[in-house]
């Protein structure tokens, strides 16, 4: 009586298990098919992209200022990484300052909630409207021009949500315990800030900064609103627009000639790789933390 | 004998509440000069809130809502800067926790944040006082060079008191400093902790009662937030109140 008793059990327990793996199969299954989907559409994306551009990519095409018609996109590449500097000089301190205060909480906790928000409504908010708000503010009733503290400021506007969010998540994988105890040892907010979060953090906070960094760079929208265009080199920070690769990729496709879609093709072609290039070594650094 | 011991530390009517719960309520105890003083309880009875009022760690916590006062050498605390109090009132966590950096600069750390430039050898000095101290030095062979966090559990701990010791306070406070060691690192403590009110005054919090009987110079009972009995380390262990009894009788 008791060994069929057993014997039922078994049998059970094993139909249970055959069960579970059916379904383990087709999950694993359809996990494997969106992954496959989201590779065939990056690499064709990549293939695609780098075949045209490699093809019809020229020395004087790197090494010579243009207008997206005639002439080479250094102006554009210059341009890009000057907007991007310029809006991680705008965003990196207040992420950086936003992050202690959201970390070290001293508040009750509302204005916390509220910093929170803000970010997470900012991430949200297209960039056109930001490029817009830019335009009307910066632009127009500051006087700036198109230039590249409105474009600086436009990309940080979309950038600080980012930053701060990862140099939070970096400050949060400090023990608590020991910033307590730099505390104990009798140091104020600045030294804990600057002998603790920061150097701790900075390896998180440099992966932040490089995924900003790539996203930015391949803005357009805030841009064309606060950047302009310049078909040389900006001259200042104010009343001289700027050139970036984005506006290339946009303007070369819609202007009827080769020579302009072979431009946009290699902007793309740089924009790619050069945002591959960080991501992955924003991955490597992450992983090495 | 407690007449003819120095007061350091006051406390009067000390009250510590969140919004929800009342943590200490009204506690008054004094804590004597160059003397072990022992803080026991259950957990949960407010022990560690305790120590972190006295050098005004809790502060930092906005949830916290601090009154009553605190006199130390007869100076109310609200009145000395925090800086400056922590700095005379060390405290020593449970768990062990070197900063990142080398053995050096674990200790070095303290110094460096006071703002004053100290001169190489004199900061040198300083530090394998406190290494010594702390009976660390030896086992450090001299290699201050090796990171913190790579030393064992009971080194680590002696690292973090050879960091307290270093500022030269005048009170050091432990809070239960040998729950997360192995006997032979917890010995090693109690040793030090012996050795270390020759020099300072020492609170600890422990809910140990073998260490208590073994460094004990005064012991107080805190039952749920509420100062309840004090003694000597032998009058504590034989006291007739109830709560006592009920705590050693659990305790043990």
């Amino acid at each position: 009586m008791t060994s069929s008793y057993t014997g039922n059990r078994r049998e059970i327990q094993w139909k249970k298990i055959g069960s579970r793996k059916l379904k383990d199969t087709i999950a694993k299954g359809l996990s494997y098919v969106v992954l496959g989907m989201m590779v065939v559409i990056l690499v064709s994306i990549f293939i695609y992209i780098l075949d045209s551009g490699a093809s019809h990519i020229t020395l004087t095409m790197l090494i010579t200022p243009g207008n997206t018609a005639t002439g080479g996109i250094l102006n554009a590449i210059v341009g890009t990484w000057e907007l991007v500097g310029m809006g991680l000089l705008f965003s990196l301190p207040p992420s950086v300052l936003g992050a202690l205060y959201v970390v070290n909480g001293r508040s009750n906790g509302t204005l916390s909630l509220v910093a929170r928000l803000f970010t997470d409504v900012l991430t949200s908010v297209p960039s056109i409207v930001i490029g817009l708000f830019a335009f009307i503010v910066l632009v127009q009733r500051l006087d700036m021009g198109y230039s590249l503290i409105a474009g600086g400021l436009a990309l940080a506007v979309m950038m600080l949500p980012y930053l701060m969010r990862i140099i939070e998540i970096s400050f949060r994988n400090i023990p608590k315990e020991q910033i307590e105890n730099a505390y104990a040892l009798g140091a104020d907010d600045i030294r804990v800030a600057s002998r603790i979060y920061l150097p701790q953090a900075k390896v998180g906070m440099l992966s932040g900064i490089l995924l900003a960094v790539s996203i930015a760079a391949g803005e357009t929208a805030q841009l064309l609103y606060s950047a302009g265009w310049n078909n040389n080199y900006a001259t200042g920070f104010t009343h001289s627009g700027v050139g970036y690769l984005t506006y290339v990729v946009w303007n070369g496709i819609n202007y009827p000639t080769t020579y302009s879609h072979y431009l946009a093709f290699v902007s793309a072609m740089i924009l790619i790789l050069s945002v591959t290039g960080l991501i992955a070594i924003s991955k490597y650094i992450g992983r090495r933390q | 004998m407690e007449e003819k011991v120095e007061k350091i530390i006051e406390i009067e009517r000390l009250k510590v509440e969140t919004k929800n719960k009342v943590i200490l309520d009204g506690v008054d105890l004094n804590i004597f000069k160059n003397c072990v003083n022992t803080i026991v309880g259950p957990s949960g009875s407010g022990k560690s809130t305790l120590l972190r009022s006295l050098n005004r760690l809790l502060d930092m916590d906005p949830s916290m809502d601090v009154s009553g006062d605190v006199l130390f050498e007869k100076r109310n605390i609200v009145d000395i800067d925090p800086v400056e109090l922590r700095r005379e009132i060390g405290l020593v966590f449970q768990k062990p926790n070197p900063f990142p950096m080398s053995v050096y600069d674990n200790v070095a750390f303290g110094l460096r944040i006071q703002g004053k430039k100290l001169k190489k050898d004199e900061m040198d000095k300083m530090i394998h006082q406190a290494l010594e101290d702390a009976d660390l030095i030896e086992e450090l062979g001299g290699n201050l060079k090796q990171g913190g966090t790579s030393l064992s559990g009971g080194q680590q701990q002696r690292l973090c008191i050879a960091r307290a010791l270093v500022l030269r306070p005048k009170v050091l406070m432990f809070d239960e400093p040998t729950s997360a060691l192995d006997p032979i690192a917890k010995g090693k403590i109690v040793d030090l902790i012996r050795a270390l009110k020759q020099k300072y005054t020492v609170i600890l919090v422990t809910h140990d009662m073998n260490l208590t009987r073994k460094v004990s110079d005064y012991t107080n009972l805190i039952y749920e937030g509420k100062f309840v009995a004090k003694g000597t380390g032998s009058e504590f262990f034989e006291s007739e109140i109830e709560e006592v009894r009920d705590f050693l009788t659990e305790a043990d």
